[in-house]
């Protein structure tokens, strides 16, 4: 059973000049990924753990030990910075869980494209389901964190306000930031190699410049990085959706959102026109 | 790498690119000048020495590489067996790794549920379905792989040197998978085994350092890819030299040529000049491969002619193979010169010449023997109706 005859052409042309085929073609694609992306998730996932000894225990440990230890700290009054509106343990977790998905959305991507590189290099299958299924792996583990985060909430009896529904719109916002960053790094990072070690210290480095663990309200030369930090606005407002309900910057919220859409489109662009170049020099 | 980088850029911008771009500073063509056409029900068969160009030529048909000139029109659904089992993770189990590797080349859910059973059947690998692929043999992992690529219904199938693996009830498996399928495609691929593209292949393409030529017959066209490995040398001689071989020229039917039909006549005459009488000299030829194995040899002591030379006389010596029953191909000839008990060695010449043998099919064995046919088919008698 043969599909009426789709005729494909590829030439030395750069793609750019027949905008309308090559956005036709990145739609078709996109549809076409999503079987690929889910096989590509699930197998990913049931990889993972099924190997390990504790298996899906592994996914609960590391965010239910930093979240007792950052109790434990905060009890012992070791760390105190700034006030906050809400307990300060509850205040750092989510920022801890929020930061996670944002570092985890830069690496993801391109640590998908290293993995499928053999596939890659041979085969031509639709390449939007690798990222697809990097993102699907991101907000799984941090839909794991947040639904840890509700008995923190219940044991410090933090109250959520109707707020709370639009918190899904600031996770996604994140992720969605952090996803622009990481897959504007897939063609630098499949070229040298050296990325990957770089966005590691890149983001140790961001994360003190980030109100995680302290409040977003301090002056002087930190206050201002700080205010200037896109993930900042991301971050607060998500933080407050999920408690206060109280918005302090949804205005530049807004802006980090709308800069991320159109961020992650162009990326998306540009990742289509760089990957016959890429595979080129990729061994086989 | 920068070059990539800039590449990507130019891409990105939008540049238009020349008709005819040249080389940047340690660049080479991998493939150049190349141009065909293919209709469904062809098999095309990309023949050539290793690093020619062979795999790049496929990766551009994939789509995986565009072209840096000139362009390609593909129609149709295009399937690739060129990397059996991608997608496979080792912890998974063969029957969930069927499913990845199925999305990986295009084959949707619903089509990988129905041909499953085509595919487990095709796998042959047991009770080891539900176990992790880990544990196969690296047969077992190429017949998993194979067998859900055979499943593919494509309209164009490329193949890239596959089909080594896997014992011979396999084998014949695929040969049958993929004439099946090269019924209603075109068909191209890759192969170092000529007996294979001598039975699969319609037509050839012979690639040497990116470039390539057409050929519509496939037993000349293997014969320019042994000609791809012919090296020059120099003829080694040895040899005391007591007796010598000089002008030898090869013929057949009186014409002197190097190039000869299977089954031809074949005619070597060549003087033999010696310092001393010997009374009987052995006079031994021997054919080897390009990859210089010895596969056939002709000489006076096995046809009990005597030979024998007188100092400082000319003999003639006329040597006539009536029907030369190698396997079509290109052959090094090498001669020797030496008494009958084989302790002296007066001429020995490597590499003299190489001759051409064509046919119309390519077999295994470098030996075709040329034998008489008898068939009859049996009256039909009552009793075999039971």
């Amino acid at each position: 059973m043969t599909d009426v005859a789709r005729k494909t052409v590829y030439d030395a042309q750069s793609l750019l000049r027949r905008p309308s085929i090559l956005f036709a073609e990145m739609w078709s694609d996109l549809l076409a990924s999503r079987e690929l992306a889910w096989r590509l998730f699930v197998r990913n996932l049931s990889a993972q753990y099924r190997q390990s000894l504790l298996g899906y225990v592994w996914l609960v440990v590391p965010p239910v030990a930093n979240t007792a230890l950052w109790v434990f700290l905060s009890e012992q009054r070791i760390v105190n910075v700034g006030h906050t509106d809400i307990p300060y343990p509850v205040y750092v977790l989510i920022g801890s869980v929020l930061w996670f998905g944002f570092t985890r959305s830069i690496t993801e991507p391109i640590t998908e494209i290293t993995t499928a590189k053999p596939m890659l290099a041979k085969i031509n299958f639709p390449r939007e389901a690798l990222i697809i299924a990097a993102g699907g792996i991101v907000l799984f583990e941090v839909l794991v964190r947040i639904v840890l985060l509700v008995p923190v909430f219940v044991l410090y009896g933090v109250q959520v306000t109707p707020m709370v529904i639009l918190a899904p719109v600031g996770v996604v916002a994140i992720l969605g930031l952090g996803f622009v960053f990481g897959v504007l790094l897939i063609p630098i990072g499949i070229l040298y190699t050296d990325i990957q070690k770089g966005i590691l210290v890149a983001t140790q480095f961001w994360f003190f410049l980030t109100p995680v663990m302290y409040t977003a309200d301090g002056g002087g030369a930190l206050g201002k990085i700080v205010a200037l930090n896109p993930v900042t606005p991301v971050l607060v407002t998500t933080r407050e959706m999920m408690t206060t309900g109280d918005l302090s910057r949804p205005f530049s919220f807004g802006v980090v959102v709308a800069f991320s859409v159109v961020a992650l489109l162009i990326g998306w662009l540009l990742y289509r026109l760089a990957l016959p170049h890429l595979i080129e020099r990729m061994s086989a | 790498m920068w070059y990539g980088v800039k590449d990507v850029a130019a891409e990105i911008v939008g540049l238009p690119k020349d008709r005819n771009p040249g080389l940047r500073n340690g660049e080479f063509w991998a493939v150049k000048d190349v141009s065909f056409e293919l209709r469904r029900g062809d098999c095309l068969g990309l023949i050539g020495p290793n690093g020619a160009g062979k795999s790049t030529m496929l990766k551009l048909l994939s789509g995986l590489i565009k072209p840096d000139g000139g362009s390609i029109a593909l129609s149709g659904r295009v399937g690739a067996l060129i990397e059996l089992g991608a997608g496979f993770n080792p912890v998974l189990t063969g029957r969930e790794n069927i499913f990845v590797n199925a999305a990986v080349l295009g084959i949707s859910r619903k089509e990988t549920e129905a041909r499953l059973d085509e595919i487990v059947d095709f796998a042959d690998v047991g009770d080891f379905l539900d176990t992790p692929v880990q544990s196969y043999s690296s047969g077992m992992q190429v017949r998993l792989g194979f067998a859900v690529a055979a499943s593919l219904r494509p309209d164009i199938l490329l193949i890239d040197e596959v089909l080594a693996v896997g014992d011979v009830g396999f084998r014949a498996k695929c040969y049958n998978a993929i004439s099946r399928i090269a019924e209603n495609a075109a068909v191209i691929f890759v192969s170092h085994n000529m007996p294979q593209i001598s039975r699969l292949a319609s037509s050839c393409i012979v690639m040497e350092h990116g470039s390539a030529r057409w050929f519509d017959h496939t037993g000349l066209a293997i014969s320019e890819y042994h000609r791809c490995f012919e090296t020059v040398g120099s003829v080694v001689r040895a040899g005391d030299g007591v007796a010598r071989i000089h002008s030898l020229r090869t013929s057949s039917e009186g014409i002197e040529t190097k190039t000869f039909h299977y089954g031809q006549r074949f005619c070597a005459e060549f003087n033999i000049e010696s310092s001393d009488d010997i009374e009987s000299l052995v006079v031994n030829f021997g054919f080897s491969t390009v990859g210089d194995e010895l596969v056939a040899e002709c000489n006076n002591y096995i046809s009990s002619f005597p030979i024998g030379t007188k100092a400082h006389h000319r003999t003639r010596v006329e040597m006539t193979i009536p029907n030369l029953t190698l396997n079509p191909g290109r052959y090094k000839v090498s001669a020797l010169l030496m008494s009958p008990d084989m302790t002296r060695h007066f001429d020995w010449l490597r590499h003299i010449m190489v001759i051409e043998v064509l046919g119309a099919r390519v077999a295994s064995a470098p030996q075709q023997f040329q034998a008489e046919w008898n068939a009859l088919v049996a009256p039909k008698r009552p009793e075999d109706d039971e």
